[in-house]
């Protein structure tokens, strides 16, 4: 395992460039496949966000990583004041996400997973002492994290916040947390899932999904539930895409157009049925191969990062990715409840693009600047 | 920059170590996962995907029906057949729309935006449908929904298809209209004749007059017994040549339709297709082929009446599915289908019978309008204005000939006359007269002589009898409706009086919740005397006008019915309404929210009394101005009203200009005068005299209610 790692951190810069491209690509080709089967043109935007997203990445290549550094707060509260207005606009299926600048209709949450890497980073910059965090240096960082974590809840939108959450909390444990803190976090978490779950702050139809998830031979359908069908009986029918796809898939643009039609979300959330009825278990090897092979490249550069920051900063986004990537797909093969994270590269959507392809900048700039070591 | 120890360095690598593992094992499990579904359970799915193709239905509403007080029917749904087309099923596009084309009498128009349409689609646009035809002729006539019979003999007739319209074959020598018999006029040097009264157009070649197309024959089989109108049986042609035309359906869904066609237009108004528009701004109520409500009670009750559609999913080559698919027979329990809940059912207090007997009344005018309603309930009994229209016309069944009618009518039959605002005129002064009885500026022995006209700042204001009807009480003028009388009422009593009685006491100017129309009336007052047009300095000589009720003051015949109503109810001015009560979709009644007088008219017993017994005189006395209609059997009251309303009209023949020189003729009254049961206004637009014009269709409806003995509700409320 080790020397995987090592070889993968002294390969030059272009390993990393070749596996994103790779992905970036195999994600824009197949949301074109899947515009094929729905009529609709959403990949032509893709592309433009595309380029928006090179540009990010080139510019956090090329700038200095103290800046960041320096300037990770002042990002922070632009965030959040950003979050904050989010709340006051328009719903669209009663969610507040959105907002429009420009023409453009931004999501402020992503952009917040990288900036909150970049403040819990930039708040552990200095500490030197190798001993683990106790309960009161946690106070702090865990403002930092579960203050976007609430507002994203209140738009709401659960999945984005489980994400936040877990990349922050990652990133607090990579920098070092007492076994008994850790412990006590988690049991704290325990306790209160029941209480959230007496209480209703867990929405009945997000327990509904749960119930669908562990057990669904004995769920009852109720008329209201029905009414929801869309949504819940979303995972049986992209079950029923991927499996048909078999060892090699039905080739591209042979998919089932009917049944595709009728999954409400395979532009975003499910996007991967596309790519497991067109390519098959061939496909999705190959697709979790790249995953896997950007995680590894990602967390060698973490650890030959020249400074405290970058090596956070490096774990921090790569936590990101591996996380969306294994909820999502978790979520679309049934294997976890239906959480609204969509899979990165390869969904529709502007910000979680550009967002994904700015942190492959800021892994591009940290690996860059080890040399000064 | 905090260069990190070698210890820190230590620490991040085993976190990465850790890390990577974790990650690891998640993207393992993914892909055993996959491994799972696709390789060990991938038959299986893939047979799943074959059968479960889930489609997705939506159920429309049922539009609810309409009644009148005796419980007949006057908007029902009516089945209908409409064909359309799957692009992605058709094998060759060009050859099917030939043969509908041929088949369907399609316009070019027509072809190229199918072809255009089905060529167009791209991806799963293919599955959806293009539109053909709509209102395909099954074994029912299109029109007024009777049974069609067959021809003896195909009957063949040219049709352009360029602009869509149709022309009968012109034989040598026929005179007359083969459908219903009228004459035919004959245009273009001989080379085209048209119907009078039903404007079929006949032709001696086959070149469109209009477009100079080749004309193209076409044969029909059917004919309807009681329109007389031939048909062409289309559901049965597609059929027939059902395996030539794959990929075209016929669909049959229901459509709006009035038996009692043109009696119903006004109040109940008509429905049509939904547009763009209004699919986009309520998605989720309206889809493309959805009809809305566009006039009358169909449009102001369209929340009621429309219900609410359902939605149905069905698995697509179900024959596939066996015993051992429990999974996907669970899925499709999941997809309970959900009913529509059809719309509410209408019952009015409209009676048909008293439509009919207002259209006789009133048929023989270019232009006219009249208001049946009960005096204490303000029931609504009959509605008609004419001319009128039929709203199976403008229920998305217009054809060209028929749209010419309703075009080249110089009467505007589109128009709600019931609703339209006139000069109430002499019919006005019971208004001006309670006025100045309760101001006390007279009393029923004031006398003031008429000599034919009244001088007023410099000004002569005439009495309609040039020679003056000399010394006259209050009575007297109202029976003999001398202007002079009122003429000093308007001058003593001054313009605010006027505007502030007729507003705040009568409730005159103001919508009476029913107007299908748009006319609500006109107050004129000392600050804003016309209704339009700039603000004019106040005249002295309007409030003179004003009190006769002509000048700038405007009423329409409900407004008139209303006040009748409120005399003949001794005071009490009834709200009106037209709706007597709902029928949910599971049969219960919902009576509608009856609302409580407008207004209570505060004038003495004695005033209103001597009021009501001039309105009797005016008809019963051998002075009155509407002595002509007086009857035995039924005691009528009421009063004449000549509005000069003289207008010109831009375009104008001759004919129709004379007529536009005449006055309004009005009478409102209401029988029996001891207790009365109805309250009716007439016009007649441009009729002359009110006495000599709308007192006798006042009477001819009242004797024939009378006569028929309806079932009039009991009014013995008091």
């Amino acid at each position: 395992m080790s020397r995987f790692i090592r070889t993968a951190s002294q390969t030059p810069l272009a390993t990393g460039v070749l596996i994103f491209l790779s992905l970036t690509l195999f994600g824009l080709v197949n949301l074109t496949h899947a515009d094929y089967y729905s009529g609709r043109d959403s990949h032509q935007m893709q592309i433009i966000y595309t380029v928006v997203g090179f540009c990010a990445a080139v510019a956090l290549m090329l700038v200095d990583l103290t800046a960041i550094r320096r300037f990770a707060f002042v990002l922070y509260w632009v965030g959040i004041i950003a979050l904050i207005a989010v709340l006051f606009t328009d719903p669209i299926n009663q969610s507040r996400r959105w907002l429009n600048i420009f023409g453009f209709t931004v999501q402020p949450s992503e952009p917040m997973k990288l900036i909150m890497v970049f403040a819990l980073s930039s708040h552990y910059r200095n500490r030197r002492s190798r001993e683990s965090l106790g309960a009161l240096d946690l106070a702090t960082p865990l403002a930092i994290v579960l203050l976007p974590v609430g507002l994203i809840l209140l738009e709401p939108d659960l999945g984005t916040a489980i994400v936040t959450f877990s990349v922050g909390f990652a990133v607090i444990l990579f920098e070092g947390i007492r076994l008994r803190t850790f412990m006590t976090l988690v049991g704290l978490l325990l306790f209160i899932f029941p209480i959230a779950w007496k209480y209703d702050i867990i929405r009945p139809y997000q327990k509904d999904r749960i119930y669908l998830w562990i057990a669904p031979d004995q769920f009852e359908w109720t008329r209201s539930k029905k009414a929801r069908m869309e949504k819940t009986l979303q995972p049986e029918r992209a079950r029923w895409a991927i499996g048909s796809g078999q060892l090699t898939g039905k080739g591209a643009r042979k998919g089932s157009r009917i049944r595709l039609r009728y999954l409400p979300e395979m532009h975003t959330d499910f996007i991967v049925a596309t790519l497991a009825e067109e390519y098959g278990f061939v496909g999705c090897i190959f697709m979790l191969m790249l995953y896997l092979g950007y995680v590894a490249w990602g967390l060698g550069v973490a650890q030959r990062a020249s400074d405290q920051f970058g090596a956070l900063v490096a774990l921090g986004i790569v936590t990101a990715i591996a996380l969306q990537a294994i909820i999502n797909l978790g979520m679309v093969t049934g294997m976890l409840p239906v959480v609204g994270v969509t899979l990165p590269l390869f969904s529709k959507g502007g910000s979680s693009l550009v967002v994904t392809m700015a942190g492959f900048g800021a892994l591009m700039n940290i690996a860059r600047t080890r040399g000064t070591l | 920059m905090s260069l990190l120890s070698s210890n820190r360095r230590l620490e991040y690598r085993t976190q990465a170590h850790w890390a990577l593992l974790i990650f690891s094992l998640g993207f393992l499990a993914v892909g055993v996962r996959f491994f799972q579904l696709q390789i060990i359970k991938g038959k299986e799915f893939e047979r799943l995907s074959q059968i479960q193709q889930v489609g997705q239905a939506r159920i429309p509403p049922r539009r609810g029906e309409i009644r009148d007080r005796n419980n007949r029917l006057l908007a029902r749904n009516v089945p209908t057949h409409q064909t359309y087309l799957v692009p992605a099923r058709v094998a060759d596009l060009d050859s099917t729309v030939e043969t509908l084309s041929s088949l369907l009498s399609l316009t070019d128009k027509d072809t190229k935006r199918i072809e255009s349409e089905a060529r167009n689609a791209k991806g799963s646009d293919r599955f959806e449908h293009v539109t053909i035809k709509r209102n395909l002729v099954g074994d029912r006539c299109p029109l007024d929904n009777n049974q069609l019979s067959l021809l003896s003999s195909p009957h063949k007739h040219y049709m352009c298809k360029q602009c869509g319209r149709t022309f009968e074959k012109w034989n040598r020598g026929l005179r007359k209209c083969s459908i219903d018999e009228g004459k035919l006029i004959v245009r273009d040097e001989g080379r085209l004749a048209r119907c009078k009264k039903c404007g079929l157009e006949y032709l001696r070649e086959a070149i469109c007059p209009y477009d100079g197309a080749r004309l193209h024959e076409h044969t029909s089989n059917l004919k309807c017994r009681s329109c007389g109108q031939r048909f062409n049986d289309e559901v049965a042609m597609l059929k027939a040549r059902k395996t030539d035309l794959r990929g075209v359906k016929v669909v049959t869904s229901l459509r709006r339709d009035y038996p009692y066609g043109d009696l119903t237009g006004i109040p109940v108004g008509y429905v049509n297709e939904v547009n763009a528009k209004e699919v986009k701004k309520e998605p989720d109520v309206y889809r493309p082929g959805d009809i809305i409500g566009r006039r009358g009670l169909e449009r102001s009750l369209e929340k009621e009446l429309r219900g609410e559609s359902g939605e149905y999913v069905y698995l697509r080559r179900k024959q596939q599915i066996t015993e051992a698919d429990s999974d996907v027979l669970k899925l499709l329990h999941a997809y309970d289908p959900r009913p529509a809940i059809p719309g509410h059912h209408l019952v009015l207090t409209l009676d048909i019978e008293i439509q009919d007997i207002l259209q006789q009344a009133l048929q023989k005018f270019n232009a006219a309008a009249a208001v049946v309603i009960e005096p204490f309930s303000g029931s609504i009994l009959g509605l008609y204005s004419q001319p009128t229209f039929n709203p199976n016309h403008w229920s998305g069944r217009l054809t060209h000939a028929i749209k010419r009618t309703y075009d080249e009518n110089p009467f505007s039959p589109m128009l709600d006359r019931t609703s339209s605002n006139y000069p109430p005129a002499s019919l006005y002064k019971v208004v001006t007269a309670l006025s100045a009885l309760d101001l006390g500026i007279t009393d029923h022995s004031r006398r003031i002589d008429c000599p034919g006209y009244y001088e007023y700042v410099g000004r002569r204001f005439r009495c309609h009898k040039r020679s003056g009807h000399g010394s006259m009480t209050l009575a007297d003028s109202m029976v003999e409706s001398c202007d002079i009388f009122f003429y000093r009422m308007g001058e003593e009593m001054g313009m605010d009086n006027l505007h502030n009685y007729a507003k705040h006491v009568f409730h005159l100017g103001k919508p009476t919740g029913i107007e299908t129309g748009g006319g609500i009336g006109w107050i004129p007052s000392k600050t804003k005397y016309h209704r339009y047009g700039k603000k004019v300095r106040f005249m002295p000589g309007w409030t003179l006008s004003t009190a006769v009720g002509q000048g700038s003051l405007l009423t329409t015949p409900l407004q008139v019915a209303q006040l009748f109503a409120g005399i003949a109810a001794d005071g009490v001015i009834p709200s009106l309404n037209l709706i007597d009560h709902y029928i949910t979709p599971s049969g219960e009644r919902i009576p509608t929210e009856k609302l409580g007088p407008v207004g209570v008219l505060p004038f003495t017993r004695d005033s209103m009394n001597r009021i009501k017994h001039s309105l009797y005189n005016a008809v019963n006395s051998p002075k009155g101005t509407a002595h002509n209609i007086a009857m035995d059997d039924i005691i009528l009251a009421g009063k004449t009203g000549t509005a000069e309303a003289a207008e010109s009209r831009k375009g104008a023949n001759k004919d129709l200009a004379e007529w536009l020189k005449e006055d309004h003729a009005w009478f409102a009254g209401y029988a029996p005068a001891t207790r009365p049961e109805i309250v009716v206004a007439v016009i007649v637009e441009h009729g002359g005299s009110g006495g000599k014009i709308a007192a006798p269709v006042f009477r001819f409806i009242v004797k024939n209610i009378f006569d028929r003995r309806l079932n009039l509700p009991s009014v013995r409320q008091r």
